[in-house]
């Protein structure tokens, strides 16, 4: 599904983001990238949705070298891969409603065919009825789960996820975890970038420990 | 990896419905600074709009002076009547030629005696020393250079002693026109291109007041022409406004001007028939102001949208 192949990410004020990293991971696999604040993750993930360009290596997803890609393609490169932020990055003038159905649009689905789509994905993170509310209407929690039913609506094989718990309380946090477990039985590859230890050590998933910029272990 | 949904062309089309109808709401969001713009370009439009359908005017007027305008050719001693009833009837087949009429030497003379106030002086003349003369009147349109041609020709012939011909008049009028002419594409250019700018830097404007939503739909993967979309449509939504605008104005200024204009033409004896804004001239200027929308907001887009990426 994605590998990385000796990564490195220099910023341009000499700043070493990533050095060498080789890591995979596979189809319908769920792993957890950790490490401090500051170890790469958000690196790393951003260099996977191509918001920024590694300095050397490679990185393929789904057998293509995402390198390679002009820019032109990019967009369509981002409508195959589920994003999620911690800041959740909603539009504040459109309804939730708008805001999950707006990858449906920018796909090219008419206005009047997204409805289901959008119904069902704000079921799965159980958010129907609340289609006509403003996102700041809805709790910190709620808001999150607006972002995953954006995300998910496509139906992308690869979730990548930066902190998605970030804000929340222990419960949420568990409950979206949760959500997180249920699309991976559905076979969704995912990649959480998280600190929550705890969360991480009680669900039992593959690890990926990032350290200033090296891969410490990947188990 | 899945590649979205192939668009059927009533799905594109509701799509562009659905972007048109958020620009408009967006439009109306900005109420008053969006009618202030709107209203700016319209007056700019409308100044060189204006100033055709005056010069439009102006051109359908000259045809008509013209005809009442003369060439006189002073017939040679040696040309008798007959002779000179030939001439006129040559000189008529000239595609140049409106109409025209012979005067005797008689006829001329008694002309003269109507409006010299010479006649008891002509009387005294033995012989009559006016010559016979052809009046022609040339077609309307014809140009100061093609009738100093004719007169030329004309001159040469040994029937003609003289010809002539009041084009001095003739080309101070087409002068005119034609420095009207070249006026108004000249303000029609500047004003277009002030258009323009209004427009590019309005939506540059828009662009930055919506730059994390910018951001965002890259981040889902929004190609560049669905982020312009709704800028191109505000665009031309400013330019179709500003035309629909610049005609109000049009007419409303021609409105204003006819008194003027009316008493300008009698102190001249005639009468003006001053003629608005065709219909399909003002779907011309909405069309084209509509079409300057679209070009400013996309220059504005294609400069501006670029340099938004997430970071």
């Amino acid at each position: 599904m994605l590998e990385l192949q000796g990564v490195s990410k220099q910023y341009p004020d000499g700043q070493v983001a990533l050095d060498s990293i080789d890591l995979s991971l596979g189809e319908g696999e769920m792993a957890f990238l950790t490490g401090h604040s500051g170890a790469g993750k958000s690196t790393l993930l951003k260099l996977i949705a191509l918001i920024e360009r590694p300095s050397q290596g490679r990185i393929i997803v789904n057998g293509t070298d995402i390198g390679r890609l002009p820019r032109g393609h990019i967009p369509y490169y981002r409508q195959n891969i589920g994003l999620i932020f911690q800041n959740v990055q909603l539009l504040h003038d459109r309804s939730v409603f708008d805001n999950v159905a707006l990858p449906l649009l920018i796909q090219g689905f008419s206005p009047r065919d997204l409805g289901n789509r959008v119904r069902a994905a704000l079921d799965t993170v159980g958010l129907l009825g609340m289609e006509s509310k403003a996102p700041v209407q809805l709790s910190g929690g709620e808001q999150q789960r607006v972002g995953i039913a954006r995300a998910l609506v496509v139906r992308p094989r690869l979730i990548l996820a930066d902190e998605p718990t970030g804000n929340l309380d222990p419960e949420l946090s568990e409950d979206i975890m949760g959500l997180f477990g249920r699309f991976n039985e559905l076979g969704v590859s995912l990649m959480i970038a998280t600190h929550d230890i705890d969360l991480i050590t009680r669900l039992n998933k593959r690890r990926i420990v990032l350290s200033r910029g090296l891969l410490e272990g990947s188990a | 990896m899945n590649t979205g949904q192939t668009l059927s062309f009533s799905g594109w089309l509701q799509a562009h419905a659905h972007v048109a109808r958020d620009s408009l709401a967006r439009l109306r969001v900005n109420g008053l600074s969006s009618l202030l713009t709107i209203l700016m370009m319209g007056c700019a439009l409308s100044l060189p709009t204006t100033l055709w359908v005056l010069t439009q005017n102006a051109t359908l007027a000259s045809h008509d002076w013209q005809r009442q305008f003369s060439l006189t050719l002073y017939l040679s001693q040696r040309i008798n009547e007959r002779q000179g009833q030939q001439l006129l009837a040559e000189l008529k087949r000239d595609p140049l030629v409106e109409r025209g009429e012979y005067l005797s030497p008689k006829a001329t003379l008694a002309e003269f005696r109507d409006y010299s106030g010479f006649g008891r002086a002509l009387d005294l003349l033995e012989d009559n020393p006016l010559p016979a003369v052809i009046v022609l009147w040339p077609k309307p349109g014809t140009d100061a250079a093609q009738l100093d041609a004719f007169l030329a020709k004309q001159h040469a012939r040994t029937e003609i002693d003289l010809a002539q011909a009041d084009s001095d008049w003739l080309e101070r009028l087409s002068a005119l026109l034609e420095f009207g002419t070249r006026l108004v594409q000249i303000m029609g250019l500047m004003l277009g291109l002030t258009v323009i700018l209004v427009v590019a830097n309005t939506i540059r404007l828009n662009i930055e007041s919506r730059r994390e939503e910018i951001v965002v739909m890259k981040l889902i993967g929004a190609p560049d022409g669905f982020i312009q979309r709704p800028f191109l449509y505000s665009g031309t939504l400013y330019g179709l406004l500003s035309g629909v605008i610049a005609c109000l104005g049009v007419a409303l200024t021609l409105n204003a001007l006819t008194p003027h204009l009316d008493a300008l033409a009698a102190s001249y004896g005639r009468a003006m028939d001053l003629q608005g804004l065709a219909l399909g001239d003002g779907l011309k200027l909405v069309g084209l102001a509509a079409l300057m929308g679209w070009v400013g907001a996309w220059q504005s887009v294609w400069r501006n949208l670029r340099h938004i990426e997430p970071e």
